[in-house]
């Protein structure tokens, strides 16, 4: 336990240390709080008031009102609680069949391997988008996980192939081979030596498919296939630009770019976070900068 | 029959360490074609004995190496470590006897975990086998032990990782771990050979070191005979080409009086440093210079497609390895055994 919170404390100031890496690490922290905490903190309130309708930013509503005459601030910090989730099921589960696949693939060789790396050749042909378009149109998604679920379906291949990459070209590698001689185990050598190798690959990737997921789920809801809330940031683009005409009113320019800068940023984020995360795994990296 | 290595004469018969007993080696390579890395090749370690074994590359050396490191199964003969053979039928060799055969590759860079430190790789094998009692006693053990290879100050090197070490320190780190388990000897394939030259005096002497005070025998694989001698001192040494043992005997013996051309061959392609002495020296005209294709080896003797002294014999008739008569030790796999027609 000691040690863990040493490695947390020693990671941090790893990240911290480069600059990019730790405003990244804040917006990260700033999203996951507004997602976590915002809710609670900030009510909701969707009572429409069309006399209030299209109000540029004030002190009163800090980000302006949408066409009803909503406050767009409130909807954008419990937006944030879908778009979280399902960035972090689509990880959760991509990663998941990606590790799965990729060390059965990098472990069995052979026919098995041939036959995995044949599929994952057709998911990484087909571009990912429409195909996640319409597996969203065909499944009847209700709740955030499941989306991400049906999300997860098409993230993985990638980092299934890098995974067996790696597991083929570690394996070789002759500290393998002073592990096995020493008689370690198969399970001591698989998660105590290989492993620690590809967490870094893992991670980085898991940061990938959650920025993915988001563009893909903001994507698919901007096309409406996905109605699941309407304070979802891709409800609210979808209904600033083809539902309610706001894309006409001038004032109502809040309103379109509040969803979109808050995409931007916690996407920009999630990109600065996972590079100092690539820095924290990689001591070649760490001890040059 | 062979002499045994130092401090063992005319006691009991012992068992050897390492025994390999008609072991050969076949991969097979594109084209439906073998290639043969080990012929028949039969080798015994003896307890505190340094066994050096020399040839080009693509002799095979490494091979032997990795049987007797019971990673590699050969295709034919018997390995045994300390009598128990390593695959035997069925059963699966009990860890403790496999484990007194331990390695130091070539390459420290590829030996070591690249996102560990030392301290990580160090201490691993003694929580798995728990040697060692608590953390403190584990940290006590890898400074020791780091104290041991002479890597000083131990604090200072306890938290790098293999990248920031130079080639010399990590070959010592390497070192380090191919003892945490007291193994009775190590098969050490290539370990100077990456390293400075300034530095390989220093690591050859740490080993020669273990081998002194901890009774390790040291199996040294390498293409450098200087090495091999100034290592090896009264030990014994291999001479390999195209996978067979071609000579074998002691060090010293062998180098002053080579009973196969192909060592003759080998002595005297090292340069020498005094410019008299190199230019009276007169290279033996090997016929060719290349080995031939492994794939498509020579008929009779291995060698004389590139032995100047072969005869009518040599095309037909495979040598055996067999002792000389003025020293039953030395073994050589020649028809003339040194008495060629120069």
């Amino acid at each position: 336990m000691k040690t863990l919170w040493r490695n947390i404390i020693e990671s941090l100031g790893i990240i911290s240390r480069n600059r990019r890496a730790f405003f990244g690490l804040l917006g990260v922290v700033f999203f996951i709080l507004m997602a976590t905490a915002g809710p609670l903190i900030i009510p909701l309130n969707m009572t429409a008031d069309y006399v209030d309708r299209f109000q540029p930013p004030s002190l009163s509503h800090i980000l302006g009102t949408d066409y009803a005459g909503r406050d767009i601030f409130q909807q954008l910090v419990h937006g944030s609680t879908d778009i979280m989730l399902i960035a972090f099921s689509t990880a959760l589960f991509g990663i998941l069949l990606a590790v799965i696949i990729g060390i059965l693939a990098g472990l069995s060789g052979g026919r098995v391997d041939m036959l995995i790396m044949r599929v994952i050749d057709v998911f990484l042909t087909v571009p990912a988008f429409p195909v996640m378009a319409i597996f969203a149109a065909l499944f009847r998604i209700r709740d955030p996980v499941t989306f991400g679920l049906v999300l997860a379906i098409w993230s993985w291949p990638g980092l299934a192939r890098a995974i067996r990459s790696q597991i083929l070209s570690l394996r070789k590698r002759e500290f393998i081979e002073a592990a096995e001689i020493m008689g370690m185990s198969t399970s001591h050598i698989m998660f105590k030596e290989l492993m620690p190798n590809i967490i870094p690959y893992i991670t980085i990737n898991f940061i990938n498919i959650a920025r993915g997921a988001i563009t893909a789920s903001v994507g698919i809801m901007l096309l409406g296939l996905v109605p699941l809330s309407v304070t979802n940031w891709g409800m609210m683009l979808n209904l600033a630009t083809f539902q309610t005409g706001a894309i006409y009113v001038p004032s109502a320019l809040s309103y379109l770019l509040s969803p979109m800068i808050a995409i931007i940023l916690f996407q920009y984020s999630l990109i600065c976070f996972g590079g100092g995360i690539d820095e924290m795994f990689d001591p070649r990296l760490r001890v040059q900068s | 029959m062979f002499q045994v290595g130092r401090g063992e004469e005319g006691g009991p018969v012992m068992t050897p360490i390492i025994e390999l007993a008609h072991v050969c080696m076949e991969f097979a390579v594109p084209g439906g074609k073998k290639v043969c890395a080990a012929r028949d090749v039969s080798l015994e370690i003896n307890k505190g004995e340094v066994v050096a074994v020399v040839g080009e590359s693509g002799c095979g050396k490494s091979t032997i190496g990795k049987i007797c490191l019971g990673v590699q199964k050969p295709t034919a003969g018997e390995v045994l470590i300390d009598g128990k053979p390593v695959w035997g039928r069925g059963l699966k060799m009990d860890h403790k006897t496999r484990m007194a055969v331990q390695v130091v590759h070539q390459d420290s860079y590829v030996s070591l975990n690249p996102v560990k430190t030392l301290y990580q790789t160090l201490s691993a094998p003694f929580r798995y086998y728990k040697i060692s009692k608590g953390e403190a006693d584990t940290e006590k053990k890898v400074i020791d032990l780091l104290n041991s290879v002479g890597l000083n100050p131990p604090e200072y090197f306890i938290g790098k990782y293999p990248f920031q070490l130079s080639g010399g320190q990590r070959q010592r780190v390497s070192i380090a771990r191919a003892t945490i388990l007291d193994p009775k000897v190590i098969i050490a394939d290539e370990p100077v050979s990456g390293v400075d030259a300034s530095l390989k005096i220093s690591i050859l002497d740490l080993m020669r070191r273990l081998n002194e005070e901890k009774g390790i025998a040291f199996l040294y694989i390498t293409h450098d005979l200087a090495t091999a001698r100034y290592f090896g001192r009264e030990g014994r040494m291999v001479v390999m080409y195209l996978g067979s043992i071609v000579e074998q005997g002691g060090i010293n013996e062998l180098i002053f009086g080579p009973a196969h051309p192909y060592l003759e061959a080998l002595l005297h392609a090292i340069p020498s440093p005094d410019p008299k002495k190199s230019k009276e020296k007169t290279g033996i005209p090997l016929k060719n210079l290349e080995m031939p294709d492994p794939a498509e080896p020579p008929t009779g003797c291995l060698f004389h497609p590139r032995c100047p002294y072969a005869e009518k014999i040599c095309e037909t008739g495979r040598p055996v390895l067999e002792s000389m008569e003025s020293d039953p030790a030395h073994l050589a796999a020649c028809h003339f055994k040194g008495k060629f027609r120069r």
